[in-house]
């Protein structure tokens, strides 16, 4: 996970080390807030070896819980939540520049929960932590939509489309991508079922509260709605697939003296 | 206390709540397992659902997650960012989303801190008083010359287009939306980066 992140980041020119950060943006996030005040955030301007630095913290250390947990360390309980604060703090850092949004980062942020645990027993609880997490985060959504009102408005999508697309929509050529969005905005009905539909599966999870026999469902509507997303917004969510490890995982029990798995295919279960 | 016991008991016994098998729900696993962790995850659900309610200030990791969810009408008017890049108009359908975002963004956020309404006075300074953290308006402090801003862009987009890019106009244009297409109105050069 880890290693494809650095990757897409290196190759689309996304590392702090290679944007190099000249100025911030202030928001409304209390974690923010925080870690500007140490001045974290002001001492990674325009310096390219401590944002070098940074960044290799960040990818090297889930290595690091790799080897502490192949020779089961002591350190390795240490190591899990260095993984996990550390990932939050570089998802903050990195969002107080004019780069990404915080909500694509959220699986980065979420999942390394699973590795502070020294136990199976731990891990299994909080690998249900994060599955429960990742429900209400997308249920919420749905929740969202009918809170603020957003689907009961017809020209809901194709307002959308204008506001997100309105570079493309300007340039001076029709190529496909150009057309297929005019063509969705002027048809704002069917535009508008796109919207509910997705509103509907966001909804649609909270079931995952209830019961886990529909995760494979949920994990393949999740999967449908990232690349429709891509498609008809241009949104990338492809960096909260890891989240879906979750729903995976979620058909292994522990067995009943909480040191081994059971379920339909065996695994090679570490007791600590 | 013994009618409370007698109550707890006719209610427990009942069919509803012997279908409920408390043993397996998630939170009473978590909590015989670990009380810390239970009241670490409780605490955290809590604060999410807080914050979600109070639709204000976020905390990473509890956000809200309500994108796109507010009302969007069809405007009349649009106003959007157009770049002469060594003197030919980009096409930003020509190029792939994520460096639409990493061409754009610089611009539209350097363009809102120029304009004040400065959120540190009016909402953070005041709020991390209230907490008592410990904080200096320079960390905070989001303007950077207009020079230092030209050159660094210059390179980010030189970097981002893979070519030497000399010069960079930066324009926001008005635009009228009828019908399938949005007319121009009104361009305004906003920066003359060389």
């Amino acid at each position: 996970m880890v290693l494809g992140v650095f990757l897409y980041r290196f190759f689309t020119k996304g590392l702090l080390s290679q944007i190099k950060p000249a100025f911030f943006i202030n928001k409304l996030d209390f974690t923010t807030w925080i870690v500007q005040a140490t001045g974290l955030t002001s001492a990674l301007l325009n310096n390219f070896a401590l944002c070098v630095l940074f960044e290799a913290v960040y990818f090297l250390l889930p290595f690091v819980y790799l080897w502490a947990y192949a020779i089961h360390s002591r350190l390795m309980n240490a190591v899990g939540i260095a993984v996990f604060t550390y990932g939050i703090l570089y998802s903050v850092v990195y969002c107080s520049f004019p780069i990404d949004s915080i909500e694509t980062h959220i699986a980065l942020m979420v999942f390394p929960i699973v590795f502070i645990p020294k136990s199976l027993q731990g891990f299994s609880l909080m690998l249900d932590a994060a599955r429960y997490f990742f429900i209400y985060f997308f249920a919420s959504a749905g929740v969202w939509k009918l809170m603020l009102g957003g689907v009961f408005n017809i020209d809901q999508m194709s307002g959308i489309l204008v506001q997100q697309h309105k570079e493309v929509l300007t340039s001076n050529h029709s190529g496909n991508l150009h057309s297929f969005y005019w063509w969705l905005i002027t048809h704002r009905v069917l535009a508008y079922c796109l919207y509910a539909l997705s509103t509907a599966v966001e909804l649609f999870f909270i079931v995952g509260f209830f019961t886990k026999k529909l995760d494979r469902l949920l994990m393949f509507l999740y999967l449908g709605f990232v690349i429709a997303d891509f498609l008809v917004m241009r949104i990338d969510y492809f960096r909260t697939l890891p989240i879906l490890l979750c729903f995976i995982y979620s058909k292994y029990h522990l067995n009943d003296k909480g040191d081994g798995i059971r379920g339909r295919k065996a695994l090679n279960a570490r007791v600590s | 206390m013994l009618k409370g016991k007698r109550i707890y008991s006719a209610v427990s016994n009942t069919a509803a709540i012997q279908k409920l098998n408390f043993d397996k729900m998630y939170l009473h696993r978590l909590y015989k397992f670990s009380k810390p962790a239970f009241l670490m995850i409780v605490l955290c659900a809590v604060v999410q659902l807080f914050i979600n309610l109070k639709q204000g200030i976020t905390a990473t990791p509890f956000l809200h997650f309500g994108m796109y969810a507010a009302t969007f009408s069809m405007p009349r008017f649009v106003d959007v960012w157009e770049f002469e890049v060594n003197g030919s108009r980009l096409d930003f359908s020509d190029l792939p989303a994520y460096k639409t975002d990493y061409i754009v963004e610089p611009v539209n956020r350097y363009y809102q801190n120029r304009q004040g309404n400065d959120v540190y006075t009016s909402t953070i300074g005041r709020l991390l008083s209230k907490a008592y953290v410990p904080h200096s308006p320079a960390a905070f402090n989001v303007n950077i010359s207009k020079q230092a801003f030209y050159n660094w862009y210059l390179n980010r987009v030189s970097s981002l287009l893979g070519k030497r890019v000399a010069t960079i106009k930066v324009y926001k244009t008005h635009y009228l939306l009828s019908g399938s297409e949005l007319q121009q109105q009104q361009s305004k050069l906003i920066y003359d980066i060389d």
